[in-house]
């Protein structure tokens, strides 16, 4: 190395291979420029990290910096108070919205309390239901698009009879089963003449006056069992 | 909802206080005044408390002020006197007067001051200054000061060699130009 590389490598160490520093240092010990400068530098770092040490914080500092967190403190406690009544108020008005039924859910609450009472009403043998002997063919003569009975959510229902009624300005076929437990009712109707939607492969339920109502969609038409 | 946290100031106390006095030299380095530094501090603690919530690790806490007062310096640097930022000139060993050790080590023994040290850091570029606090302030070594700012290691040994360069060109040649000063002044008087 000579005096140059030796000034480049002093002033640039940082970015130097260590290796680079054993060539620099033998160089210093044979030239006697050199060796100064390193010293003068060495000492110069040394002052500078001197230089660099921590001062004192002034003893105003942290009283300073605790009045800065009171002030904030005493804001916030101001602004609360008022602060609290609409932020209660934009939450409740949330909440209220999100807990609010879709209007599908009303529409199938409808429906339900609709066959519900149709169903309390003449869900009896007292009310003049046809004979049925084949259901698809009776529900294809009657409502113009035949059904089966299959997959209903309870098993050991007989068909006692069938009846074609309005209920809300849809035909439905009212079927009236008899079971374990009495009396029910089966309101069947076209997907598309009713105003709610349901999902198929879905049961919903509803429940109006202690009955208990199941809906179900298959193939476009809407059952509602009453139990 | 930030209004609505509630932040444990006895909590907040006990993590961030112990570095007010790191928080307040870097503030120092940074701003060249005891004023500014302080106004610095205030404010960094400040946001501190509002965003203690945020503070996940407190292990890394003594970062995470450093950054918010960084942030604070950065957004506000047009506060403080707006200072030219040096030229990229070569050496500084030129600037030694006399190349001799004690001439060496006299020329700034008793001159160099940290008055000197806060003008001559005041006029570096940022990413000069903070490697040059951290390395000598600190006494972090380059891994450390690469985590702290998260930058390459490359990039903290590059910049701590200009900075190097840069502060010690500079406080000889402060040194120096003083030293002519003080002679006139005799001169006249």
């Amino acid at each position: 190395m000579d005096c140059k590389e030796f000034h480049l490598w002093l002033e640039n160490r940082d970015i130097y291979d260590l290796s680079e520093a054993d060539r620099a240092l033998r160089h210093s010990e044979q030239c006697d420029n050199c060796k100064i400068l390193l010293g003068g530098d060495q000492q110069l770092d040394k002052r500078i990290r001197e230089m660099f040490q921590y001062d004192k914080v002034p003893d105003t500092l942290l009283r300073n910096v605790n009045r800065r967190l009171e002030s904030r403190a005493r804001v916030r406690k101001r602004w609360g108070k008022y602060l609290a009544l609409p932020v209660l108020f934009a939450v409740s008005l949330a909440l209220f919205l999100i807990l609010q039924p879709s209007e599908n859910v009303i529409a199938i609450e409808a429906l339900g309390r609709s066959v519900v009472l149709d169903h309390l009403d003449h869900g009896s043998p007292d009310t003049a239901f046809e004979k049925i002997v084949n259901i698809k063919q009776w529900s294809g003569e009657r409502l113009n698009r035949p059904f089966v009975l299959k997959d209903l959510p309870e098993k050991g229902f007989t068909v006692v009879g069938g009846i074609i009624c309005t209920i809300n300005n849809c035909n439905f076929a009212h079927l009236l089963l008899t079971g374990k437990d009495g009396y029910a009712s089966l309101f069947v109707a076209q997907e598309k003449d009713i105003h709610c939607k349901l999902t198929s492969g879905k049961m919903y339920s509803v429940h109006v006056e202690g009955k208990k109502v199941r809906l179900w969609k298959k193939d476009a038409m809407v059952y509602l069992l009453v139990a | 909802m930030v209004f609505l946290r509630r932040v444990d100031k006895k909590r907040f106390k006990e993590v961030t206080f112990v570095y007010l006095d790191f928080l307040y030299n870097v503030a120092l380095k940074y701003s060249g005044s005891t004023y500014d530094a302080e106004d610095l501090v205030q404010e960094t603690m400040y946001t501190a408390y509002r965003k203690f919530y945020q503070l996940r690790d407190e292990e890394k806490c003594k970062s995470w002020l450093f950054a918010i007062l960084r942030s604070h310096f950065f957004k506000e640097k047009r506060q403080f006197a707006k200072r030219p930022i040096l030229d990229d000139g070569t050496g500084y060993l030129k600037y030694i007067p006399d190349k001799t050790v004690k001439g060496v080590v006299d020329s700034f023994e008793k001159k160099v001051t940290r008055e000197n040290l806060h003008r001559v850091l005041a006029k570096l570029p940022e990413k000069h200054k903070e490697v040059l606090i951290f390395h000598y302030m600190e006494d972090m070594t380059y891994q450390e000061i690469a985590e702290y700012l998260e930058i390459p290691i490359g990039t903290v040994m590059s910049r701590l060699a200009r900075g190097k360069q840069s502060l010690k060109k500079s406080l000889l040649r402060d040194t120096k130009s003083r030293q002519r000063r003080g002679k006139i002044i005799q001169l006249m008087g």
